[in-house]
């Protein structure tokens, strides 16, 4: 998968989340595309796109980032001996750094939003593997 | 690593207040986009709200905008006789001070409600967002062009409220309010002694750096009593807060 194709839906997923989106599909897209393709360019994907999303969100610039940063140095360590595009840890996965998120940028466990997220997480990682990593290869 | 050390820095520097002017140029073409997308995306919601059932529709709206006209008249009404009898009872006692209001449209509906006047319009930290005599929130981060304001259905916001019945000026009692989401609200540390029902309003008691006399909603049901101290009821904001377009930050 190319790079740059990320670009887009990066851009385009931090303009509605910090307008309309009140789920953070941003942190599903990094954390599934780590998952997918553990290499260092995760890392620069994380830190520009959360800084995109401090920016637009008005949270504390870096802030996002780190914690991005954070989750996929955690997936790219662990995919180094398991496997980490697993859907259900995947999920699991989301949904635990999703509350780390909540907690730490709006002061509150968003559980409910985290369980959509781990459950979409799942959801499009299964798809993934079942039907469309073979086209992309 | 260079990465994590940019984050930590960045952060760093945006807590100290040294990246405002950088936030600010850089932030631009992303606040306008969202402001954008946000319009056209209520555009096209009440676009197809219309479609349903116009006229019933329409009749629901002009209901609700009566029924929210009516709770701020009936706050206003008892809020002046609470007045004129403190007036009697302590003459020279300072009046309220006088309100400034500066516009603002909401561009962005996401964790936070985000408004297109920041510091560059004279918003600070802690200013108070109204909508026709209702509280909508308060003001938690300010950027160069514009603000974040935290919504009073966040589960964050611990609001000192005083309960009055619609058209009289005594307190009924008095309690904690606590958002819940979604329009949502919770009212609770009301003593069981106190007497709650139905329709009450509920107003700002103006603890805690909260403005006074503020609407925020009507008491939907009281929960149960139990064996505790306190007694609690579930709360209907009196506005919809996605709905919002225009809003007022209240300068004091």
């Amino acid at each position: 998968m190319k790079t740059y194709l990320i670009l887009m839906p990066i851009f385009i997923l931090v303009v509605l989340q910090s307008s309309i989106l009140p789920l953070n599909l941003l942190l599903a897209l990094i954390l599934i595309r780590t998952a997918l393709k553990p290499d260092r360019q995760s890392f620069y994907l994380a830190f520009w796109s959360g800084l995109l999303l401090d920016l637009a969100q008005g949270t504390p610039l870096g802030l996002s980032s780190l914690i991005f940063l954070l989750a996929s140095l955690f997936l790219f360590l662990y995919s180094k001996k398991f496997e980490a595009s697993y859907a259900p840890f995947l999920a699991v996965f989301v949904f635990l750094i999703s509350l780390l998120y909540y907690q730490t940028v709006f002061g509150y466990l968003g559980w409910q939003k985290s369980l959509i997220l781990s459950i979409l997480t799942f959801l499009f990682s299964f798809l993934w593997q079942k039907f469309l990593v073979r086209s992309f290869r | 690593m260079l990465p994590f050390l940019l984050s930590l820095l960045l952060f760093f520097f945006d807590q100290k207040g040294w990246l405002l002017k950088f936030k600010g140029f850089f932030s631009y073409p992303l606040v306008w986009s969202t402001g954008k997308i946000f319009n056209s995306y209520q555009g096209i919601k009440e676009g197809f709200s219309n479609l349903g059932d116009a006229q019933r529709e329409e009749q629901i709206t002009q209901l609700e905008g009566k029924l929210r006209q009516l709770a701020v008249d009936q706050n206003q009404l008892s809020s002046c006789l609470e007045e004129n009898e403190r007036i009697k009872k302590l003459l020279g006692s300072p009046l309220p001070p006088q309100w400034h209001f500066l516009e603002a449209r909401v561009i962005g509906q996401g964790e936070q409600m985000k408004i297109d006047k920041g510091q560059r319009e004279g918003v600070v930290e802690g200013m108070m967002i109204i909508s026709e005599n209702i509280l909508l929130g308060r003001i938690v981060s300010v950027e160069e062009n514009f603000s974040l304001v935290e919504k009073v259905n966040s589960p964050n916001v611990k609001i000192p409220v005083i309960v009055k019945k619609p058209g009289q000026a005594s307190v009924q009692a008095r309690g904690l309010l606590l958002g819940q989401y979604k329009d949502k609200l919770f009212l609770d540390r009301v003593l069981q002694g106190e007497q709650i029902q139905k329709g009450d309003l509920v107003i700002t008691s103006g603890e805690e750096n909260w403005l006074p006399d503020l609407l925020i909603g009507q008491i939907e049901e009281v929960l149960p009593k139990t064996a505790e101290l306190y007694q609690t009821a579930r709360v209907s904001a009196l506005l919809d807060y996605q709905k919002l377009r225009i809003v007022f930050v209240v300068i004091k």
